[in-house]
Parts: structure tokens; C-alpha cells; sequence
């Protein structure tokens, strides 16, 4: 499903959490959206999938502005945000049974037990979700998103708590979702290991695109670089503020100096 | 057949979820008991059995206890985003509202079912009316009650204080439904039925249509960020 973003702006209380944001996703492409604490990227992925209304601008899918489609769009989307949307009370199968028959799916215990199974989670299916470690509850979350096989993939920071192993599987998951022609948002502080997922990088600070570049151009530590001379412009203590710890070792890491290390950006 | 099958859904994840945590029927079953012991012990001896004071005790607790069950509607929603979830779900954003609302209609239901007869008992009165009558004037005013306080639940869900503040607001909003349920308990019980308070049984219908009737229309804009 190809989505496009047309001058998308929010602004609350005067403050501007989007700023006439303008981009396109193909069916089938990925988009990596990265930047500092409060750059608006939750707010982005929440405007997609019209949780939030715009001030300016328009969302639209296939062409068709998203408030004309109606609640059939919402068929279409899965969904992750910083929030598991999860029932802490409720059991794993509890929860995905929940969703499956909320999106109206035939057979939803056959395609519930399918997905238990695909996310590791057949031993503790029984357990209240709230019981789960912090990286079985992500898969979890991940597998309510993904469970009606949805056209368009909105996942903030995904990779959140996953082991390597099970970081791994999302990213063949997401592939594969890819392959059959899903498109595939992704928001990641640890935009790293996303990095070889995505077919297109966009860098958000304060609420404005400044940077929308084709990944597969781009080495990871060139994207490195770049990104960290986006928040740490010279002289910026604001900006300097704004970059988190995760992002200052993201870039550190990447061999990008930090500031008083020498040979800044 | 959408909405149905949502509104289905929810109703099966909040008595899934009241199974497990007792929120919104137990506690409030509970109250409206200890309401009842309270009530019996201020009151001086002799009092209990003379007109009106079943019907003043019954709906006090009712409703007190009530408000503890009907305040969680929405706000557990709120907790990890549970609400968005909820929205997301490929159905009219006011199947929520309906789900919500017929789910804490069952819930008041079953706790008037368990403590209604304490209350009979305790106070030493018979029906004086059909049992359907009854379940007539008693689902209508629960009806009403739930509608009011689901929708002010979503409401105050938003609110940072929302919680302390349900209910304050909550209250004033059920003042016509408590008089309706005052004046056609009273019917019932020296009367056998509401013909003498049909006025009270109009308005009740009325606000049921009202209560049910907008918040099922605007809710999408109620849960708007």
C-alpha cells in the first residue's frame, strides 16, 4: 500500500510536533524515521495511523486521503508503538484472541496458535502478559501487530528488548512482510540495527524532515556521521540537549567523535 | 455485522478481564454491602422499616458503589496505550462506546442481582410487584446509569485528575435519573407497578435514548487527542 505524507503538520498549543512533513512509501519499502527525544517520531507514526489528527497537511493511502477510507484502512494496519497496547491481566493467547477477533479474522484461534508459535511464546501462553520479561512482552506486542497480516507495518522502536536471536527473526519477519508487499515504518533510537531493513533513512529534529535519503546509497557509518552532525550541529548546546545518551553512544560507536573527543563532525 | 462482532469482543475481554480482577463487579458488590450495614447501623431503631427508607438506602449504595466499578471503564484502557489498540480496530470508533457501555451495564446488573436481595432482607419488605416490573425499572435505570457513566468515563480518562474528578462530575448528570429511580421504586413498592409515576418512566426512556442515543454519535470526537 503506498502511503504518502503531504505537508503532514500537528501543532499543539502552538508548538509544531510535525512540521509539514512531506514523503512517500511504496508497497513493499521500508522507511527508517530516527532522531533525538521529542523530534515528533511517535507523534509521525500515530498521525499514520490516524490516532492523532493533523493541523495542515494529509495522510494518504493508494492515493485517497486516509479520512475518506474509513475504518476499512485500519484493516490494513498493524501497529507497535512504545506502548504494548497489551492487557497486563490478560494471558498471551487471552490478549491475541482478543485482537484477532476484533479484526474480524476467520479461524482466529488457529491463526493466534500459529503466531504463539512464530514468536516463541508457546510456553508461557497461558501466563498473564504482565508476567512476560520485557522481551517476550515485545514479541508479543509485536505479534498483535503483525497477527491480520496488514498492508502497512507502523513500529516504534521494535527492536526494543529483543535478544539477538529474536532481533534477528523480526528482521526476517519484516523481509518477508516486505516481500509480500507490506510497507514497513519503522521508528528506532537503535537505528542501527534497522539500518539493513530500510530502503530509505528520514532524520526528524523538532518536527521537521531534515533529511530524507535512499539507504542503499548510504554506508551505516556514513549515515553516522551525517546523523550525528544533524543533532550536534557546532555550537548548539540546544541541540547537544537533545541527543540522548542512546543516541550519543549510537554515534559514538558508529566512529563518530563526540564533542571534546576531537575531530567533531 | 461488524460492529457486532466488535462490540462482541470487548464485552468478552472486560468479563476476561473482570474474571481475573474482580474490578467491577465484586469490589462494588462489596460497597454496596458495607453501604448497607453503614446505612443500618445509623439509622435509629424502628426507622428501617417505615416507607422510603428501603428505597433511599437501595440507590445510595447502588450508585455509590457503582461509580467505583464504572470510573476503571475507560481508565484501564489508558494504561500501555490500551485505548489506542482499541481504535485502531476496523469498525466504527463508537462500537467502543457501545461495548464499554454494555459491559458496565452487565456488571451493575449483576451486583444489583447479588445485593438487591440483602437489601429486601435486611429491611424486612416484599416486592409489592411483578418480578418484571422490577427488572423493568431497575435494567432501564442501570441502563441509564451506565450510558452517563461510560461516556463520562471516557471523558475523564483524559483528564489528568480524571479519576478523583468522575465521581464529582458523574453526579450531577444522574440527578434526573435518580429521581426517576426513587419515585418508580416507590411506585412499585406501594403500588404494584409505575402507572401513578409514568412521567418518571417517560423521562427515564427519554434520557436511555438521549444518553445512549449522542455519545454513540460523537464518540470518535469524545476520544480525540
Amino acid at each position: 500500500m503506498r502511503i504518502e505524507l503531504r505537508s503532514a503538520t500537528r501543532r499543539v498549543d502552538g508548538r509544531r510536533l510535525l512540521d509539514a512533513i512531506t514523503l512517500a512509501i511504496d508497497p513493499g519499502q521500508a522507511l527508517l524515521i530516527c532522531g533525538p527525544n521529542g523530534a515528533g517520531k511517535s507523534t509521525l507514526l500515530k498521525a499514520l495511523a490516524g490516532l492523532v489528527p493533523l493541523t495542515g497537511g494529509e495522510v494518504l493511502y493508494d492515493g485517497k486521503p486516509a479520512s475518506k477510507w474509513g475504518p476499512a484502512l485500519r484493516r490494513r494496519i498493524g501497529a507497535l508503538f512504545h506502548e504494548s497496547l497489551l492487557y497486563d491481566e490478560l494471558s498471551v493467547v487471552d490478549n491475541l484472541l482478543f485482537a484477532a477477533r476484533l479484526f474480524g479474522l476467520p479461524q482466529p484461534q488457529g491463526r493466534v496458535r500459529a503466531m504463539i508459535d512464530a514468536a516463541g511464546l508457546r510456553l508461557v501462553a497461558r501466563e498473564p502478559a504482565g508476567r512476560l520479561s520485557r522481551g517476550m512482552k515485545q514479541r508479543l506486542a509485536l505479534a498483535r501487530a503483525l497477527l491480520h497480516d496488514p498492508d502497512v507495518l507502523l513500529l516504534d522502536e521494535p527492536f526494543a528488548g529483543l535478544d539477538a536471536r529474536w532481533a534477528a527473526w523480526l528482521a526476517d519477519r519484516l523481509a518477508a512482510e516486505r516481500r509480500r508487499g507490506a510497507s514497513v515504518v519503522v521508528v528506532a533510537h537503535e537505528w542501527r540495527l534497522a539500518w539493513p531493513l530500510a530502503d530509505r533513512a528520514a532524520v526528524l529534529v523538532r518536527g521537521r524532515l531534515e533529511r530524507l535519503l535512499d539507504a542503499a546509497a548510504w554506508d551505516v557509518d556514513r549515515f553516522g556521521a551525517e546523523y550525528r552532525q544533524l543533532l550536534m550541529p557546532a555550537g548548539s548546546v540546544e541541540a547537544g540537549a537533545a541527543l540522548s545518551h542512546a543516541e550519543v553512544a549510537g554515534a559514538a560507536s558508529m566512529g563518530a567523535a563526540l564533542p571534546g573527543e576531537g575531530g567533531g563532525p | 455485522m461488524s460492529v457486532l462482532r466488535a462490540v462482541a469482543a470487548i464485552i468478552w475481554k472486560d468479563l476476561r478481564l473482570e474474571w481475573r480482577t474482580g474490578e467491577a463487579i465484586l469490589t462494588p458488590a462489596l460497597l454496596a454491602l458495607l453501604l448497607l450495614l453503614v446505612i443500618v447501623f445509623a439509622l435509629p431503631p424502628g426507622v428501617a422499616r417505615q416507607e422510603g427508607v428501603l428505597t433511599a438506602s437501595l440507590w445510595t449504595a447502588l450508585f455509590f458503589a457503582g461509580t467505583v466499578g464504572l470510573a476503571r471503564t475507560f481508565a484501564r484502557e489508558r494504561a500501555e496505550g490500551r485505548l489506542w489498540g482499541l481504535l485502531l480496530a476496523p469498525v466504527d470508533r463508537s462500537a467502543v462506546f457501545l461495548a464499554k457501555g454494555l459491559a458496565a451495564f452487565l456488571f451493575l446488573a449483576v451486583v444489583a442481582l447479588v445485593t438487591m436481595p440483602a437489601f429486601f432482607g435486611v429491611f424486612g419488605q416484599s416486592l409489592g410487584a411483578p418480578l418484571w416490573r422490577w427488572g423493568v425499572v431497575v435494567g432501564l435505570v442501570l441502563l441509564a446509569y451506565a450510558a452517563a457513566g461510560t461516556l463520562l468515563s471516557a471523558v475523564a480518562a483524559q483528564l489528568r485528575a480524571g479519576e478523583v474528578l468522575y465521581p464529582v462530575l458523574l453526579f450531577p448528570l444522574l440527578v434526573p435519573v435518580i429521581l426517576a429511580a426513587v419515585h418508580l421504586t416507590d411506585a412499585l413498592l406501594t403500588t404494584g407497578g409505575w402507572e401513578r409515576e409514568g412521567v418518571w418512566m417517560h423521562m427515564l426512556i427519554l434520557y436511555n435514548i438521549l444518553f445512549w442515543g449522542v455519545p454513540y454519535l460523537i464518540f470518535e470526537y469524545v476520544v480525540e487527542v
